[in-house]
């Protein structure tokens, strides 16, 4: 059994893309200006898109579920799940602590799980 | 072998030596200069300083009682006070400053939600009606375009109509940090009486250290004046904190902040600059969105106990000490005891638990102290506890341990991996001893906090703590004990972990020293954050606990192949 790079890969593509985001759309000036000005488009949707999702402690305990479950069943799926709701809320948390916190201990027990799983395939 | 045993004890002493440093330190009082009168010129006010009060619950009211009696105390040192909202019972304010003599900068928040504004302004306006004496200026909204919840267009308007609604002779002006008063003076210079800006020297994208705080926000107060083509401009907000996480230079300490207030209170007479400190009482609720340090900027703590006087010497933490020293004694005789009692007590074994008892007892205090300083809720409390706990068996199975090998040099238990650990839990593996299984999961647990920490670091580098105190003895330890033994004793989670934290640590130390301005290119900073660095020592010394070993073994192997 190869390595296989793929749900790395997918985690690293959903922490450059929310980098990104919360760069060009959630914290630039110039656009939030142009929200609240009454603008409208795709960058306003997407910060209003960030702000209901994101910045809620919710979606920290969602990660942390995610990441609990996939250590408890020891399953790579739901690990890869964490690893990709996880990082994107560490980068667009916007402040909240509690979605931070969780999304952290969600998203470490995740990747570890991902990890193990792969490991043991490619061992077998 | 007595090389090792020789480090080693090289090692624990100078750990020992950092810890009763770090201690004495803390509880010898500085000599810095003292305010030129008894009185400031104003100082914010914010009633939420109580346990459970914050404003943004939204249903919250203060008492009036309670109004009053911070203000009297207030009064005895401040001319005036500057409130952020006239809801939640701060309408009273006005009322109760002309019964004491003194003068309010009557704040309005303005936020996102426009129902909340109407009903703001309006009660402002009443308010700036019933008592134009008492109302030195209206401040229409609080940093609002640094949180872009408005643009500069619609808080100008808002001044404007709070302008027009007030008595002629009372300003109206509208407060942000000074950069966004630079950027934005287009929108709003017109409709304001004066300029109200923040200059909060730690918080810069540049943080500014101590030594030049004070220099900085004169430095900075002139700029903007000569940027703003002559309007009159209050610093609305600057201070400091006494206590949080250092950013870069700038290092919360009780001391630093007795020492900015005094400095900058000496600097605005002589050079006439009209302000505002930031701020009365200590803030636990703004520790939810800005870290430990944002509940820390007050002259007084939550409690309404003056933090330092205005004249002599300020000792940073003698109390703390004390307890410090008592840990130390504690951790002391009970290794003592332990080791007596099994007859192991020797001249070998009681120096290095001498030593391990100094820095352990030191560390545990300097966690304990970050728990009641930054903890607010229950499950803070019920998480750091557990720490904290950890920490102490840590210390003891560590330190029993090392002192055992300086004693005997008795190979010390072998690490099991956490694969190996849950082999056990599940009864497939029961090989290992129990004392081998406690150190195992000791290890594991604290590489596991570490790797945690450093995700936090990563990604929200502005507002975690470095967790020093909590992982110095356990990391010095696990390592001595990994040297000790030099043979690798991990699986793929520790592997991981390791290497995760390794790297982690390096960039956060990188990170910390990296300057970000904008419409700058990104430069280091002048000078180093010596806590950042503390941190990636740590972590690479756990990394090489783990790792170290295995990268040995490889080498030799590569070598003895060839």
């Amino acid at each position: 059994m190869k390595f296989n790079p793929f749900p790395w890969l997918l985690i690293l593509t959903i922490l450059s893309l929310s980098w990104w985001a919360r760069n060009h759309f959630v914290e630039a000036q110039e656009v939030a200006i142009f929200c609240q000005e009454g603008g409208q488009g795709f960058p306003c949707k997407l910060r209003e898109l960030v702000e209901k999702i994101f910045i809620q402690s919710g979606i920290g305990y969602f990660v942390l579920l995610l990441g609990l479950v996939s250590t408890v069943t020891r399953s790579g799926l739901v690990g890869l799940l964490a690893g990709i709701v996880g990082v994107a809320s560490l980068i667009l948390h916007g402040g909240n602590h509690a979605a931070l916190d969780s999304a952290a201990l969600g998203f470490l027990l995740g990747v570890l799980t991902l990890a193990r799983e792969q490991f043991d395939e490619y061992r077998a | 072998m007595l090389s090792k045993r020789l480090f080693v004890y090289i090692i624990l002493a100078f750990c020992a030596l950092i810890s009763i440093t770090y201690w004495w330190k803390l509880s010898q009082p500085v000599t810095i200069v003292d305010t030129p009168n008894d009185h400031l010129s104003c100082v914010s006010y914010s009633p939420f300083h109580k346990p459970g009060q914050t404003p943004l619950d939204g249903n919250i009211t203060i008492s009036e009682k309670q109004i009053e009696a911070d203000l009297t105390a207030l009064a005895q040192s401040f001319d005036c006070v500057r409130t952020y909202s006239v809801l939640e019972g701060v309408d009273k304010v006005p009322g109760i400053a002309q019964k004491l003599g003194m003068k309010v900068l009557l704040g309005v928040w303005i936020g996102a939600k426009q129902s909340r504004n109407e009903k703001e302004l309006a009660i402002a306006i009443d308010l700036a009606n019933h008592y134009p004496s008492v109302i030195r200026a209206v401040i229409v909204g609080n940093e609002v375009l640094l949180r872009t919840e408005q643009s500069p267009k619609q808080v100008s308007a808002y001044v404007e109509r709070v302008k027009a609604a007030v008595p002629a002779g009372v300003p109206v002006t509208y407060a942000d940090v000074w950069e966004f008063w630079l950027r934005y003076q287009k929108d709003l210079l017109d409709s304001v009486s004066f300029a109200t800006v923040h200059i909060l020297p730690y918080w810069e994208d540049d943080p500014i250290g101590i030594d030049d705080a004070v220099g900085h926000v004169s430095y900075i107060y002139k700029h903007v004046k000569d940027e703003l083509k002559g309007k009159e401009v209050l610093i609305g907000e600057t201070g400091w904190p006494s206590y949080g996480r250092q950013r870069q230079e700038a290092e919360p300490s009780l001391v630093n902040q007795a020492r900015f207030i005094r400095e900058f209170a000496l600097r605005a007479e002589v050079e006439k600059i009209p302000y505002n400190v930031v701020e009365a009482f200590d803030q636990p609720w703004k520790r939810t969105s800005e870290g430990a340090v944002g509940g820390y900027w007050g002259l007084y703590t939550a409690d309404g106990i003056s933090k330092f006087p205005f004249r002599g010497p300020v000792p940073e933490a003698p109390f703390w000490s004390k307890i410090a020293y008592g840990a130390m004694f504690a951790f002391f005789g009970l290794f003592a005891i332990n080791q007596w009692r099994q007859r192991k007590l020797d001249g070998a074994s009681l120096s290095a638990l001498l030593a391990i008892s100094i820095s352990g007892g030191g560390a545990w205090v300097a966690f304990f102290r970050d728990m009641v300083m930054t903890n607010r809720m229950m499950l803070e409390w019920a998480s750091t506890g557990l720490f904290a706990l950890l920490l102490i068996i840590a210390t003891w199975v560590l330190g029993n341990t090392l002192a055992s090998w300086c004693s005997t040099g008795n190979p010390p238990p072998s690490f099991a991996s956490a694969s190996q650990m849950a082999r056990w839990l599940r009864r497939k593996d029961q090989s290992f001893e129990g004392s081998s299984l406690l150190l195992s999961a000791l290890r594991f647990v604290f590489l596991f906090g570490a790797a945690l920490a450093c995700v936090l670091l990563v990604f929200d580098l502005r507002s975690q703590d470095f967790p020093v105190a909590l992982f110095s003895v356990p990391v010095v330890g696990l390592a001595l004990l990994a040297w000790i033994k030099g043979k690798p004793e991990a699986d793929l989670e520790e592997i991981v972990l390791a290497g995760w934290i390794g790297f982690a640590g390096l960039w956060t130390a990188i990170a910390e020293h990296i300057v970000l301005v904008r419409g700058e290119p990104w430069r280091w900073a002048s000078d180093i954050n010596p806590h950042a660095l503390e941190w990636a020592l740590l972590c690479v010394l756990l990394a090489a606990s783990v790792l170290g070993p295995i990268f040995v073994e490889l080498l030799t192997g590569k070598r003895q192949n060839a």
